[in-house]
C-alpha cells in the first residue's frame, strides 16, 4: 500500500539520530514546559523557534512538535501532585488524580496519565495517516452553526457533572457562565463587566481562575490546621493494578476517541476535550457519585484525550493548512519559516518533510513513554517534603504560574480571588467543576451564536437547516431536561440527598 | 443553624441581582441580528437568581441538625487562612514597586518561617531559590521577565 | 517611644528613597552616548508568543542586537487588542531603551472607540519605523460563481446583506469591507471572526461563508493547490506572494487596507535617539537575510521612517474617523 510505503519511508527518516535526539529534547523540554504552569505550550515553541533556524525543516519541526504534545503530559504532573494544573488541559485531572495522590496512590495516576497519553497520541496519529481525508471533509462540516450546537451540547454536559445535587451543579455552571461573560463581548466589540480594567477585556484568565480555584483553595482548605500536623499519604505504589489497568481500558479507547474528533474541529481547546471526556466517564460509570474520590477512570479518560486532541489538531494543520489552535499557529509559523506551506500539496511537493514529520509523532510518543515513566519516580518524591515546606512552594509556583501567562501582576490578585471563593465554595460543598467546564466554553458559544446570525442576518431558522446542528442541540436538550425528569420523579430523594450533603 | 447557608444564598441572589441590574441598565438586550451583548448575563441572572431561591427555600426547611457538615476552623485556622490570601494580595500588589525577587523572597519568608515554621536556614536558602534563582533562570532562559523593582532605589541594587 | 522611633525611621528611609528617586528619574537621557553600552533595549510586543506580529519583532530584534551592539529583550504583553501593551509603553521613560509594537489600524480604532477608555492616543507615542504591510485579499472557493471583485460588488447589490464575507471588529479586515461598501453601495453580510484566520478560513472551504476576507499567507496553500481563488489585492501593487492577481485598485475600486505594523516610542523621546533607532532598524531591514525570512512567512518588509509612519499614522486616523459610523 502507497500510505504504508510512505510511512517506512518517514520512519527512515525520524529514526535517524539526530532527529531521534531532536524528538528526545523536544518531548523532555515540553515535559518540563507542561510542569511548569503559566508557561503553556504556544510559549514554549516560540521560545524555541529561533533555536530552529538553523536545523533543517524536518527536525526543526519535529522537535517544535514533540515539545507541543510532551506538554500536554507534563500538565498532568502537577494537577496530580499538588493540585495545581501545570497546563489548561490538565484542570480537570486535579480533582480524581489529586484525590489519589492523597491515597499514595500519585504513582498509579501519573503510570495511566502516561500510558493513556500514548495511546491517545498514537490513535491520533493513525487517524492522521489512515483517515486524514474523510476527517477532514468531516472537520469541515463545521462552520459556526454547528460549532455552536456542539457548544451548546457540551454545556448541556454539566448537569453531568453534578454531585449529590443538580440544583448546586446548575448554580455552578450558570456562575461559570456569568464569568465568561467578562470582557468585550462579541456583538458590538464593548468592555462588559470590566471594571474599567483593561486587563479584563480579553476575558478573565483561565489559568489564574482555575488556579484559585483548586490549587490555592486546597492550601486555605489545609491550612485550617497548622502546617505541621498535615501528614500527606505515604507513597505505596507506583504500578497500577491489574484492576486499574482493567478500569482504565475504557476510558482510554473514549478519551482517545473524543481527543480527536474534537481536535479536528478548529477552534475547540484540548481544555475542553479533557473536560468532555470526563464527562463522559462519569456518565459511562456504573459509579458516578466516586468521582472525585480518586477514581482512575478520571484521570484516564481526559489525560488520554488531552493528548488525542493535541495530536488530532494537526490533522487539519496536513490536510487543509488550517492552525486550530495558537500552539499550531507557531508550528504552523516554523513551516512557513523553512519556506514549505502546510496543507494537500506538502504531500505532493515535501512528501519526505510530511511523512518524516508524520512518523516522528509516533516515535515522539515512544519517546515520552519512556522518558515519563521513570520520570514518575521523581516526581513523587515531591510528596515527601514536609507539608510547612511544600505548601511555600507550590505557593510560589503558582503565583509564578499566573504571573507568566500574561506577564500581569493582575492574574495574581484574580487567583486569590478566586482561592477565597473556591474555598467558600468548597466548605458549602459547591461542585467545582462546571465552573470550569462553562468557563471553557462560555465565551464560544456567545461568538458562534453571533457568527450563525451573521450567517443567516437574524434568522435562527439557521440551526434547523444544519442537520448535524439539528441533531446536537437536540441532544443538548435531551441532556439538560433527563436530570430534570429525575428531579421530578424523585424530587424529594434529591433534596433530601443535598441537604445530607450539606 | 440555617444561617451560614441562608447568607451563601443571599450572596448569590445578590450576584444575580448584580447581573440582571447591570445587564439592563447598560448592555444592548436585543439587535437586529439576534441577542445583544445583555441578554444572556441578563437570563443568566434570572436563571441563578430562580436556581438561588429554590436553594435558599431548601437550606431553610431542613432541620438544625443535618446541618454538621459545614464546620468553621478554629480561630487559628481563620487567621492563618486570612494571612495567606493577603499576603498574597501583597505579592500581587506590590510585584511591581519592590521587584519580583524582593516580594518573593519576603512572601517565601512568611510561607515558610511562619506559616510552615521552618528553620532560619532552611527557610532562607529556599526562599532565595524561589526569588533571586527564579528570576534568574526565567528571564534568561524562558524568556519570561519578571517585574523589576519600579522604585529608583531598589532597581539600583539589581532587583 | 518604639512605635515612634519605627515611624520616624520609616520616614527617613521613605524620604529616603524619594530623594534617590527624584535623582534617578531626574537624570536627562543623553542621546550622545545612546545606544549605552551594560544597558539593554526592551521591546515590548503587544501580541502573544509565535504570532506573526511576535516573530517579526523577533527577528527584527536579532538584527538590531547586532546593529546597536546591546541587548534588545523582546517581552510580550498582550491582552486587549494590545492596549496593555501600548499603556506601558506610553508611561515608559522616553529615553529609547523602551519601545513597542504598533498595529494599524486597530491601535487607531481601539483608541478612537470610547467604549474602551484607553489611556492614550496619537499624542502619546513617537512614531519609530514601519516593518511590515500585510496587505488584505478577499478570497473565494475556485467553485464560486465571483471571479473578480466586480462579480462580487454586482451581486452584493444585486442581494443586499446576502454574500457573507469573515470580517472582525473594527479591524483592517472590517475597514477594509466597509471601505468598498461605501464606494460602492454595496452590502455584505459580514461575519465577524475574531479569533484568528482558521475559523474562517474553515468556514470559507467548508462553504459556510462565501467570501474570506484576510491576508495573502492564510491562503498560499490552498492558492496553490487550487481550491481557492484570490479576486483582489487591497493594495497598490500586486502582492509578491500571488502572482498575477490583481490589485484592487486595478479593477477599479480605490480599496486599500492592510494590517500594518511598525514600532513606535513614548512622546517626549530625543530625535536623534529616534533617528538612531529608526536608522538601524533601516539597516537591518535592507539586509537579503531579513527579508528572506520574512517572505518565508509571507510577510513583505516595507521600511518607513519615523515621520514617513508619523504621516501614515495621521492619514489613517483621518480614515478611520471617516467610516466611524460604519464600524461597530
Amino acid at each position: 500500500m502507497d500510505v504504508i510505503q510512505n510511512l517506512l519511508m518517514g520512519f527512515s527518516i525520524a529514526l535517524t539520530a539526530q532527529n531521534l535526539l531532536l524528538a528526545f529534547i523536544g518531548s523532555l523540554l515540553g515535559t518540563l514546559i507542561g510542569v511548569l504552569p503559566g508557561i503553556g505550550p504556544a510559549a514554549g515553541c516560540a521560545m524555541l523557534i529561533p533555536l530552529t533556524f538553523q536545523m533543517g525543516p524536518t527536525g526543526a519541526i519535529i522537535m517544535l512538535t514533540s515539545l507541543f504534545y510532551g506538554t500536554q503530559y507534563g500538565g498532568t504532573v502537577t494537577s496530580v501532585l499538588m493540585n495545581v494544573p501545570g497546563e489548561a488541559s490538565s484542570a480537570i485531572t486535579c480533582l480524581d488524580g489529586y484525590a489519589m495522590a492523597k491515597q499514595g496512590r500519585a504513582g498509579v495516576a501519573l503510570s495511566i496519565a502516561a500510558i493513556g497519553s500514548f495511546i491517545g497520541g498514537t490513535f491520533a496519529t493513525i487517524a492522521l495517516v489512515f483517515a486524514a481525508g474523510p476527517l477532514t471533509r468531516w472537520a469541515l462540516e463545521f462552520g459556526p452553526v454547528e460549532f455552536f450546537a456542539l457548544i451548546m451540547l457540551g454545556i448541556s454536559m454539566l448537569t453531568g457533572l453534578a454531585g449529590k445535587s443538580v440544583i448546586k451543579a446548575l448554580m455552578m455552571g450558570i456562575f461559570g457562565l456569568a464569568l465568561a461573560m467578562i470582557g468585550i463581548d462579541p456583538i458590538r466589540g464593548a468592555p462588559r463587566f470590566t471594571f474599567g480594567r483593561v486587563e479584563l477585556m480579553d476575558g478573565i484568565g483561565f489559568v489564574p481562575v482555575i488556579m484559585g480555584l483548586f490549587g490555592l483553595a486546597e492550601i486555605l482548605e489545609n491550612a485550617e490546621r497548622p502546617f505541621a500536623q498535615m501528614v500527606l499519604a505515604r507513597m505505596s505504589t507506583l504500578i497500577p493494578t491489574r484492576q486499574d489497568i482493567r478500569d482504565s481500558v475504557g476510558p482510554i479507547l473514549r478519551g482517545s476517541f473524543i481527543g480527536t474528533a474534537l481536535g479536528l474541529v478548529p477552534g475547540i481547546t484540548n481544555s475542553a476535550s479533557s473536560f468532555l471526556a470526563y464527562v463522559a466517564e462519569k456518565k459511562a460509570s456504573k459509579h458516578p457519585e466516586l468521582f472525585g474520590t480518586g477514581m482512575i477512570a478520571g484521570v484516564a479518560g481526559p489525560e488520554t484525550a488531552n493528548n488525542a486532541h493535541a495530536n488530532g489538531a494537526l490533522i487539519p494543520l496536513f490536510t487543509l493548512g488550517i492552525p486550530s489552535s495558537p500552539t499550531i499557529a507557531v508550528i504552523m509559523g516554523a513551516f512557513m519559516m523553512h519556506g514549505l506551506i502546510p496543507g494537500p500539496l506538502l504531500f505532493k511537493e515535501h512528501a519526505d518533510v510530511a511523512w518524516g514529520v508524520i512518523a516522528s509523532f509516533y516515535v515522539g510518543n515512544v519517546i515520552l513513554l519512556i522518558l515519563n515513566l521513570p520520570l514518575i519516580g521523581i516526581w513523587v518524591q515531591i510528596l515527601k517534603i514536609p507539608y510547612g515546606i511544600l505548601c511555600g512552594i507550590i505557593m510560589a509556583f503558582m503565583i509564578l504560574g499566573a504571573y507568566s501567562v500574561s506577564n500581569s501582576a493582575f492574574d495574581v490578585a484574580v487567583m486569590t480571588l478566586f482561592g477565597l471563593v473556591g474555598y467558600l465554595l468548597r466548605k458549602f460543598d459547591f461542585p467545582l467543576a462546571p465552573v470550569v467546564l462553562t468557563l471553557i466554553l462560555g465565551p464560544l458559544m456567545e461568538r458562534s451564536l453571533r457568527q450563525s446570525l451573521e450567517i443567516s442576518q437574524g434568522s435562527f431558522g439557521i440551526f434547523f437547516s444544519s442537520p448535524i446542528a439539528a441533531v446536537l442541540l437536540v441532544l443538548a436538550v435531551l441532556f439538560l431536561i433527563a436530570p430534570a425528569f429525575k428531579f421530578f420523579r424523585k424530587g424529594k430523594v434529591v433534596m433530601s440527598g443535598d441537604a445530607e450533603a450539606a | 443553624m440555617h444561617r451560614k447557608h441562608q447568607i451563601a444564598a443571599l450572596c448569590f441572589l445578590a450576584f444575580s441581582a448584580y447581573l440582571m441590574w447591570e445587564s439592563w441598565n447598560n448592555m444592548e438586550y436585543y439587535t437586529p441580528l439576534g441577542p445583544g451583548a445583555g441578554f444572556f448575563p441578563f437570563w443568566l441572572g434570572a436563571l441563578l437568581g430562580g436556581l438561588g431561591i429554590v436553594w435558599l427555600i431548601q437550606v431553610s426547611r431542613r432541620s438544625g441538625n443535618t446541618e454538621e457538615g459545614l464546620s468553621l476552623p478554629p480561630r487559628g485556622g481563620i487567621v492563618r487562612i486570612l494571612s495567606i490570601l493577603v499576603s498574597v494580595a501583597a505579592v500581587s500588589a506590590l510585584m511591581d514597586f519592590l521587584g519580583f525577587q524582593l516580594a518573593m523572597f519576603l512572601f517565601m519568608i512568611f510561607m515558610l518561617m511562619i506559616l510552615g515554621r521552618q528553620t532560619i536556614w532552611t527557610t532562607v536558602i529556599i526562599a532565595l531559590m524561589c526569588s533571586v534563582g527564579v528570576y534568574h533562570v526565567f528571564g534568561r532562559y524562558l524568556d519570561v521577565q519578571l517585574p523589576a523593582a519600579s522604585l529608583a532605589f531598589l532597581a539600583r541594587l539589581g532587583l | 517611644m518604639v512605635e515612634h522611633r519605627i515611624s520616624v525611621w520609616g520616614r527617613i528611609v521613605l524620604l529616603a528613597g524619594c530623594v534617590l528617586a527624584f535623582v534617578v528619574g531626574l537624570s536627562p537621557a543623553w542621546a550622545a552616548d545612546y545606544p549605552q553600552k551594560g544597558k539593554s533595549i526592551q521591546l515590548i510586543v503587544g501580541n502573544a508568543a509565535g504570532g506573526p506580529t511576535d516573530l517579526g519583532a523577533r527577528i527584527l530584534a536579532t538584527g538590531l542586537e547586532k546593529e546597536l551592539g546591546i541587548p534588545v529583550v523582546v517581552v510580550n504583553k498582550t491582552g486587549a487588542n494590545g492596549q496593555i501593551q501600548l499603556t506601558q509603553v506610553a508611561l515608559s521613560k522616553p529615553d529609547g531603551y523602551t519601545f513597542g509594537t504598533v498595529n494599524f489600524p486597530v491601535t487607531i480604532t481601539g483608541y478612537l472607540d470610547p467604549t474602551r477608555k484607553a489611556a492614550y492616543n496619537r499624542k502619546s507615542f513617537e512614531p519609530l519605523a514601519m516593518h511590515v504591510v500585510d496587505p488584505n485579499i478577499f478570497a473565494v472557493l475556485t467553485k464560486s460563481p465571483y471571479k473578480t471583485v466586480k462579480d462580487l460588488v454586482e451581486a452584493a447589490k444585486a442581494k443586499p446583506k446576502t454574500i457573507t464575507v469573515s470580517s472582525g471588529m473594527r479591524n483592517d479586515e472590517q475597514i477594509g469591507i466597509v471601505q468598498l461598501e461605501k464606494m460602492t453601495g454595496a452590502q455584505f453580510a459580514q461575519v465577524s471572526f475574531t479569533q484568528g484566520t482558521a475559523p474562517s478560513l474553515v468556514a470559507l472551504l467548508g462553504g459556510k461563508i462565501d467570501v474570506h476576507c484576510g491576508h495573502a499567507a492564510d491562503v498560499l496553500g490552498h492558492v496553490k493547490s487550487g481550491d481557492v481563488r484570490v479576486l483582489g489585492v487591497m493594495d497598490d501593487e500586486e502582492s509578491p506572494f500571488l502572482p498575477g492577481v490583481k490589485t484592487f485598485e486595478a479593477q477599479g475600486y480605490k480599496d486599500y487596507s492592510a494590517s500594518s505594523r511598525g514600532y513606535l516610542l513614548p512622546a517626549g523621546t530625543p530625535k536623534e535617539i529616534v533617528n538612531i533607532l529608526s536608522g538601524a532598524m533601516k539597516k537591518v531591514m535592507a539586509t537579503e537575510e531579513h527579508k528572506k525570512k520574512m517572505a518565508e512567512m509571507g510577510l513583505s518588509v516595507r521600511y518607513m521612517d519615523a515621520a514617513r509612519l508619523g504621516k501614515f499614522w495621521d492619514e489613517t486616523e483621518a480614515m478611520v474617523k471617516e467610516l466611524e459610523p460604519m464600524l461597530k
